[in-house]
């Protein structure tokens, strides 16, 4: 059933397609030239020690880095074939989800957390349309059950995890086409951890994700493709468990096994 | 088993040299085991010194047996601990394996040895000194495979992995002609019948090597084995069905020394 859905996948179109991406921050490059597919419905992890352009490559694609002065970027990425530069920012932004490291919430009521996006888009209605997908949210992100009589309660009252789980609610209420998380549970301890990868593997069946993670056991629990970064270029790209059982490069090699920084 | 760079973790990189340095101990002691278990089937033993060898094959084995579950034991902890990657990981199974294997090969030994000082008062004991063909081939194949063990070689390993199907061809050979033997001297039947249950453990011990040779190649390359195009065995059975000499030991040229293969 999943090598079927691992075919299924892989005839495909890609979801992304990244040619030639060069990031500069002022005179520093920060990307060269970084080539990348990225298949749909699966989870991509970008792997690579600190400061080495996969969070930077993340914040292309919803082009994050077009509000960072002195930024500039390169090169070529489409979303389903699209050119992300041609598109409108605003629009681009309102198809692609985003969580952080550390939970987000507005400072609002768990039920106005999910809904303020659905009725900036104007993507419900009426009140029940609305009511109708926050509940789907929250029930999608595995939060429905925990916050079922509190929903007016301030986002602030939830636990760290629980607040991380609200921002994926928040972040599917617009139906996006993609979901990007850069290191999601670096914050989260390992039981709220484990729901939120629980979760990926579960949205994954609907929604291409991309996550950056610094834990390299979670990128291996978690995708189904793990590309890994080094100096601002792609060493390698590959299935998850040829990465981390036999990888091509030997930089991926030493890096997985904490051979380099 | 990485040529590559320290860890960053000095103290992975020197749990894993304790763990190499287990399974080295292992092949040696392993190979010790097998000199003594062939030693047994020596025609002419002191009594005091046949005692000595067999001491030294059950103090042999209680240390294998021990460096197997501490290898084991070190294995799983590095794994629950380190979380290993890549050749890491591999390199951490593959020591489960071997030492498993390692563990194994003594056994076989020791109960060669068994056979060996049961038929010491055999009356064809001195035909039973062709043991010593097959002991050859496998002791060849197992300082190949303590060799790869230290540092990987794909050719010596190739070598060795092939070495397998002589012993397997030696022991084909020594069951049909001591099968042979039995019929025209229905008295050797009990003392043929333990000398052919060794020959089977020599033969168990060829297999069990192999299968190192398979986890090392894993850990080394991280394919699983394929077997190569294989060379023909070694001939133990000339021209016209041509005998191990049973009755001519060390006196007869077999057929694999002249096609220069590599019995002994």
């Amino acid at each position: 059933m999943q090598q079927s859905l691992e075919k299924q996948n892989e005839k495909e179109p890609p979801k992304i397609v990244a040619r030639g991406v060069n990031v500069y921050y002022g005179e520093k490059q920060a990307l060269f030239s970084v080539g990348l597919e990225v298949p749909p419905r699966r989870v991509t992890a970008l792997i690579g020690p600190s400061g080495c352009g996969k969070s930077t490559f993340l914040r292309c694609i919803n082009r994050m880095n077009d509000v960072i002065d002195g930024c500039r970027v390169e090169g070529f990425i489409t979303i389903d074939g699209m050119d992300i530069f041609s598109l409108d920012a605003v629009g681009l932004r309102a198809r692609i989800g985003m969580v952080f490291q550390k939970p987000n919430p507005f400072p609002k009521s768990i039920y106005e957390n999910v809904a303020y996006g659905v009725r900036i888009h104007s993507l419900a209605k009426t009140k029940s349309d609305l009511d109708a997908i926050v509940h789907h949210s929250l029930k999608r992100a595995g939060l429905a059950r925990e916050v079922s009589d509190r929903l007016h309660d301030p986002a602030y009252s939830l636990s760290g995890g629980q607040q991380q789980r609200l921002c994926i609610a928040r972040a599917i209420a617009l139906q996006p086409e993609l979901i990007l998380m850069d290191e999601p549970c670096s914050a989260l301890d390992p039981i709220a951890t484990a729901r939120i990868e629980n979760l990926i593997a579960e949205l994954s069946r609907n929604y291409t994700i991309l996550i950056v993670t610094h834990s390299m056991q979670q990128a291996a629990r978690v995708s189904h493709r793990t590309v890994f970064f080094h100096l601002g270029r792609v060493i390698e790209s590959g299935a998850t468990n040829q990465i981390f059982t036999k990888p091509r490069r030997k930089q991926t090699e030493r890096y997985i096994t904490g051979r380099i920084g | 088993m990485s040529d590559d760079p320290h860890h960053i973790n000095r103290t992975f990189d020197e749990e894993l040299s304790r763990l190499h340095d287990m399974l080295l101990r292992m092949g040696s002691l392993v190979s010790q085991q097998l000199d003594s278990a062939l030693d047994t089937f020596a025609i002419t033993h002191e009594r005091d010194a046949r005692a000595e060898l067999m001491d030294g094959i059950a103090q042999r084995e209680k240390a294998l047996n021990d460096l197997e579950r501490r290898v084991q034991e070190m294995a799983i902890n590095l794994a629950a601990k380190r979380q290993p990657m890549a050749s890491d990981l591999r390199t951490i199974i593959v020591a489960m394996k071997v030492s498993d294997a390692f563990e194994a090969i003594g056994d076989h030994c020791a109960s060669i040895a068994e056979k060996g000082s049961a038929l010491m008062h055999s009356a064809y004991r001195k035909h039973f000194t062709e043991i010593a063909k097959p002991c050859a081939c496998a002791a060849q194949m197992l300082e190949g495979v303590v060799s790869c063990c230290r540092k990987w070689d794909e050719s010596l390993a190739l070598e060795v992995w092939q070495k397998d199907r002589d012993i397997n061809a030696l022991h084909d050979a020594l069951l049909q002609e001591f099968s042979k033997f039995m019929v025209k001297n229905p008295s050797s039947i009990s003392s043929v019948v333990d000398f052919l249950s060794a020959v089977k453990y020599v033969e168990r011990l060829g297999d069990r090597l192999k299968s190192i040779v398979e986890a090392l190649h894993y850990a080394a390359d991280g394919e699983i084995f394929a077997p190569p195009p294989l060379k023909p065995p070694l001939k133990a059975i000339g021209k016209g069905g041509g005998k191990v000499a049973i009755n001519k030991i060390g006196t007869k040229k077999s057929g694999a020394n002249k096609s220069g293969n590599r019995a002994s």
